[in-house]
């Protein structure tokens, strides 16, 4: 048993209309516990998609989707969220982020949902932005941030709750290369603190540094 | 927590827009309450009118409220000869006068009614009885009939005293008070006044600000110099031919007679031709507020998408997104409406004694308010429907 299953995935947008477009079509994916997946494809190839069923953002039209041996396809929109809020961290290639308010309290965002114990938060948030080298920013509103350091904050969020998946959507795509490689070494490194970590690009120098690389394209995916 | 804080965040975020939206809601809801009072303050009347079956054959002259508010003429005698030369009209069965009288600080406003008034009036009473020809033998302690409001002071059965002040004396006048009749809650009370062309209904009923009202018989009728100065006083005149008298008025100079027939006429010409250009302006400036807050707010709200799927994906439900949206637009439109309209039937009923605080403005504000907070309401969740939060997200940066 898989970490992640996707058995007979199919996404069928607008159906049974003139506009109607299969985004996914029979998708069967295997993700292990610690893996660290890119998922490789072109504009409207249907990686999005992907991304956003794994991250329960979305159900599927038909399939079954087992997040830890557990069919999620079918879950309420209430147990969907819980799930976002616990197991999922999302990175976003345009961040995401609360631009008005503090790294701080964007990283805090997660936590207004959670029902985890928040007693030894301050810790867990400083050694957070320590490791990602933002911890002199954490009471600087986000807007006057560099990409990079927006970017980290990103993370920094997506980590907060401490999830078993990470998923990111281009998470280097409006960023310059220096920088896309700093951020590429901090999902390394969490990988090898055995964080699954699934990363949606177009970019295949980029794909190449995670360990499995799948290729999506008109609705169907390959392993590369 | 996250819902509360979500809440603070949205109405924290577009801080200026929320502001603006606030005030234009407070001035169309004073100008709302303006336009609102005099219609529902003649809606009101008539249906009153019809509660209180007054007899048919009842007119008003529209000079006697001009002539006794003379004020060379505190010993009345203008009025009460033009009352004499009506009564001697063919086709007149009996004229009768309503006097609104100067009490102290400590007295309710005071009406008082003569015999003819008090037998042909009959106002809605809610406990006790209404005058009858008995009260004018009784020597020694008047029997009055109050509002509504001052039946927990002075309840049926009770004794008060009033003190009146006569204005060409300067002394005051105590007068002991026996309740006979409470009248039914906001029963307007007749003063038979209006001293202007197109005379209507408005003009001769009365309710004050604060509803207490004490209604005795003219003990004084029978004196021969009346001690008080009456600043007001209405007359009623019972006919037997309406056209005959009308005619005679009329050709005598003495000015315009008017039944009720023909005041409700003019109540409801007031509403749709006096107040006509007010009713369109009305219109047009509530659908332009309609369109303008409705927008404003509608575009406001798309602000919070992007907030909203930061939240979504962190941990929210898209349903409880769109619900703390609405009560958002809840917090900024209704509780400005409810508070405004509070507030402005209060100060404009301060400032103008002719329309009393009457919560059917506020109720009618609050319908056409809610309007805007529904079609505000309905448009976002229609925009936000449409959209999946990924969508949003990327649409907004």
């Amino acid at each position: 048993m898989g970490f992640i299953e996707l058995e007979n995935i199919k996404k069928i947008y607008n159906p049974n209309t003139t506009l109607e477009v299969q985004a996914l079509k029979n998708i069967n994916l295997k993700i292990e516990k610690g893996d660290f997946c890119s998922i490789l494809g072109v504009s409207g190839s249907g990686k999005s998609t992907l991304l956003y069923l794994l991250g329960c953002i979305d159900k599927p039209t038909s399939g079954i989707y087992k997040l830890e041996g557990k069919d999620v396809s079918n879950l309420s929109e209430k147990e969907l969220a819980k799930i976002r809020n616990e197991k999922i961290g999302f990175v976003l290639q345009d961040f995401g982020l609360i631009e008005e308010e503090t790294v701080i309290e964007n990283i805090m965002v997660p936590f207004l949902f959670s029902s985890k114990n928040k007693k030894s938060i301050r810790f867990k948030i400083e050694k957070i932005l320590k490791d990602l080298d933002i911890f002199d920013l954490q009471n600087k509103k986000v807007n006057l941030l560099s990409g990079g350091q927006r970017q980290r904050v990103a993370i920094a969020r997506a980590l907060i709750i401490e999830p078993e998946i990470i998923l990111a959507d281009e998470p280097t795509g409006s960023l310059d290369t220096d920088t896309s490689n700093n951020i590429m070494n901090i999902f390394k490194n969490l990988n090898k603190e055995g964080k699954t970590i699934i990363i949606v690009t177009h970019n295949l120098e980029l794909a190449k540094e995670t360990n499995k690389c799948y290729k999506i394209r008109d609705g169907l995916i390959y392993k590369v | 927590m996250g819902n509360i804080k979500f809440l603070f965040k949205m109405l924290k975020k577009n801080k200026i827009k929320n502001i603006l939206i606030i005030i234009q809601i407070v001035i169309s809801v004073f100008f709302c309450t303006f336009f609102l009072m005099p219609i529902t303050k003649s809606i009101e009347i008539n249906t009153m009118v019809g509660e209180m079956k007054l007899k048919e054959n009842i007119a008003s002259l529209e000079e006697a409220e001009h002539i006794s508010i003379n004020l060379t003429n505190y010993n009345n005698d203008k009025y009460q000869n033009l009352k004499e030369y009506v009564k001697n009209i063919e086709g007149v069965k009996s004229v009768g006068t309503a006097y609104s009288l100067v009490g102290d600080i400590t007295t309710p406003s005071t009406i008082l009614y003569d015999k003819e008034l008090c037998m042909n009036l009959k106002h809605p009473v809610q406990k006790g009885k209404w005058f009858d020809e008995e009260v004018f033998t009784q020597n020694e302690e008047i029997p009055v009939v109050i509002s509504h409001k001052l039946q927990k002071k002075y309840p049926v059965n009770s004794t008060f005293e009033i003190n009146l002040v006569a204005c060409d004396t300067q002394s005051t006048i105590k007068l002991k008070c026996n309740v006979i009749g409470v009248l039914k809650n906001k029963a307007y009370i007749y003063l038979g006044g209006g001293n202007h062309s197109e005379q209507s209904l408005s003009d001769l009923f009365t309710k004050t600000k604060n509803q207490e009202f004490i209604i005795l018989p003219n003990v004084f009728e029978n004196q021969e110099e009346q001690p008080i100065s009456f600043a007001y006083r209405g007359m009623l005149i019972e006919y037997s031919d309406f056209n005959k008298v009308a005619s005679e008025v009329q050709e005598r100079g003495i000015g315009k007679l008017y039944d009720f027939n023909s005041l409700k006429q003019n109540d409801i010409n007031n509403i749709f031709t006096y107040n006509e250009q007010k009713i369109y302006e009305f219109i047009i400036v509530f659908i332009f507020i309609l369109i303008s807050i409705s927008g404003y707010n509608t575009l406001a709200n798309l602000e919070y998408k992007r907030l909203l799927v930061i939240y979504y994906i962190t941990g929210m439900t898209w349903k409880k997104g769109i619900i703390l949206i609405t009560i958002r637009n809840f917090i900024i439109i209704m509780i400005p409406t409810i508070i405004s309209s509070i507030l402005s039937n209060l100060i404009i009923s301060y400032l103008r004694t002719l329309y009393p605080f009457d919560e059917k403005n506020i109720f009618i504000t609050i319908i056409l308010y809610l309007s805007i907070f529904v079609v505000t309401t309905f448009i976002t969740i229609l925009n936000l429907r449409k959209q999946k939060p990924i969508e949003i997200l990327r649409e907004v940066d």
